[in-house]
């Protein structure tokens, strides 16, 4: 990878002031944590978190050909995408390799915006480009929007106050165009935390007036800003995966436990090795799994059962939430299912674990 | 009350404060603050005995594990039970309530060899980690 000069988000000077700890991350420099990641993640559980989601990819496809283009390219049915429903689809190699896994919402007839992960940006608008036979166009629109995300069960009552958008008709996974704080904004009822939450994408230039009016509203209802870290707790908390840490090119959806995400009854890009593959029975499967000895499991670690090596950890941490240690790691099929128990070898020494159902944290509604 | 000035450092960030032949363990402000919340705390048991600079005991955060050495050789005489069961006490209170564990120092010219706190501070400024 080239170096180069991490770019800075339109809430870069805000989490300054702020004296978030910040690092570099996938290019961009993000706030790990303003306080404490715990205190950030217990907020956003039972009150409201508020998150710089700038960094997030974003690509425009227009054009008479972007429906078929984007089916062609995504397992997902893009159809799903009418009535402003936001579509969760991986983004496959011809191989079933997973390239990313991309939000898609339908703005209007032939325009689609794309959210893509930071890291992946470049790939993706490179394979966008490189299979491009519909003729769409595709935009690098990264500059366009700065992102913030208000998540936990107080988000809807802080945003009430400076959204012009009755909340109460918004939908989870639905999105819609309307104003916030008087500026054009596109909201979705949507986030990466397992709580209810919404996404919003502004005018980089009114993104830092926003996210100030959010935390000042949000204060007295207990809303934190919120870390990278914290992000990274609440959504494996939530049992989404991580692309790049919990699925890569390596992986087609099969594994990653992604199958409801393909759509087998079209025609995509990498449908083909897909069906090779479910023909031959997949070799190992991505479980969400709970440590029964006390051992917190990391990237990396090899999996065990009796002696044997299984497989390995791809996330794990402290759940704040539950108290207890989990992760997500890729085992044999034989060894996948609920209940299941094999070892972790962290620092050296065999700790056991159980597959459990994921997601790990489940909101009352 | 403890007194940095009367302290001694790592360049892995532990501290070391001496009590007669006794030394206890901790990590610096500085560190619990690079580590974040600190959520598991794993110690030696008494009776073991570490080389200066040999892992005694492993520190886990939200994020991720990390090691603790001896700062100098000897034998594990104490171990803090608050800090296994309290591990945020490394976050709260990294010099007094945080401390890991004390060891019976073998070689006193070790403890001479560490940093002073003014070494230490200059270490952290010039970007060291």
């Amino acid at each position: 990878m080239t170096h180069t000069e991490d770019k800075k988000t339109p809430l870069y000077e805000a989490h300054r002031s702020l004296n978030a700890k910040i690092v570099p991350f996938h290019g961009w420099l993000l706030p790990i944590q303003y306080t404490s990641i715990i205190e950030e993640h217990n907020a956003t559980r039972t009150k409201a978190g508020l998150f710089d989601i700038s960094h997030l990819g974003k690509v425009e496809v227009t054009g008479k050909g972007a429906f078929e283009f984007l089916q062609l390219l995504f397992t997902n049915d893009i159809s799903k995408t009418d009535s402003r429903k936001i579509v969760y689809s991986p983004l496959c190699n011809r191989n079933g390799g997973i390239l990313d896994d991309v939000f898609i919402y339908n703005l209007s007839k032939d325009r689609y915006i794309l959210i893509v992960n930071a890291a992946t940006f470049e790939k993706d608008l490179a394979w966008f480009n490189s299979n491009n036979s519909h003729r769409v166009d595709i935009e690098d629109i990264n500059d366009s929007y700065g992102g913030i995300a208000i998540q936990g069960p107080a988000s809807a009552g802080i945003l009430q106050n400076i959204c012009e958008a009755d909340l109460k008709e918004l939908k989870r996974r639905r999105f819609c165009e309307t104003k916030v704080d008087g500026f054009s904004c596109l909201l979705s009822r949507s986030g990466y935390t397992g709580e209810d939450g919404f996404e919003l994408f502004v005018a980089p230039e009114e993104t830092e007036k926003v996210w100030g009016d959010l935390i000042n509203i949000g204060k007295p209802y207990g809303l934190l800003p919120a870390g990278l870290g914290a992000r990274d707790t609440l959504r494996l908390e939530a049992g989404c995966p991580l692309y790049g840490i919990d699925m890569d090119e390596s992986k087609t959806p099969l594994e990653g436990g992604l199958e409801r995400t393909v759509d087998l009854n079209k025609n995509f890009i990498g449908k083909e090795a897909i069906l090779n593959r479910k023909a031959q029975g997949i070799k190992e499967v991505l479980v969400g799994f709970k440590m029964r000895e006390r051992a917190i499991p990391r990237t990396g670690y090899p999996i065990e059962k009796a002696n044997k090596r299984i497989g390995a950890v791809t996330s794990g941490t402290y759940s704040p939430t539950l108290k207890e240690n989990i992760g997500f790691g890729y085992v044999t099929p034989d060894n996948s299912a609920i209940g299941k128990e094999f070892d972790v070898i962290i620092h050296a020494e065999r700790k056991k674990a159980q597959v459990v159902e994921v997601p790990f944290y489940r909101r009352k509604r | 009350m403890y007194d940095l000035e009367k302290m001694r450092f790592t360049k892995t960030h532990e501290w070391f404060r001496v009590e007669g032949n006794i030394g206890y363990v901790g990590i610096t402000d500085h560190a619990q603050k690079e580590i974040t919340d600190v959520v598991f705390v794993e110690l030696p048991n008494l009776g073991m005995e570490f080389s200066k600079g040999a892992e005694a005991a492993v520190v886990e955060s939200v994020k991720a594990a990390f090691s603790i050495y001896a700062p100098v050789s000897g034998k594990i005489v104490k171990a803090n039970s608050d800090v296994t069961k309290d591990p945020s006490l490394v976050n709260k209170s990294p010099y007094e309530e945080g401390w890991f564990y004390a060891l019976e120092i073998k070689d006193k010219s070790e403890v001479d060899s560490l940093m002073t706190y003014k070494d230490y501070e200059e270490f952290i400024k010039t970007g060291a980690h």
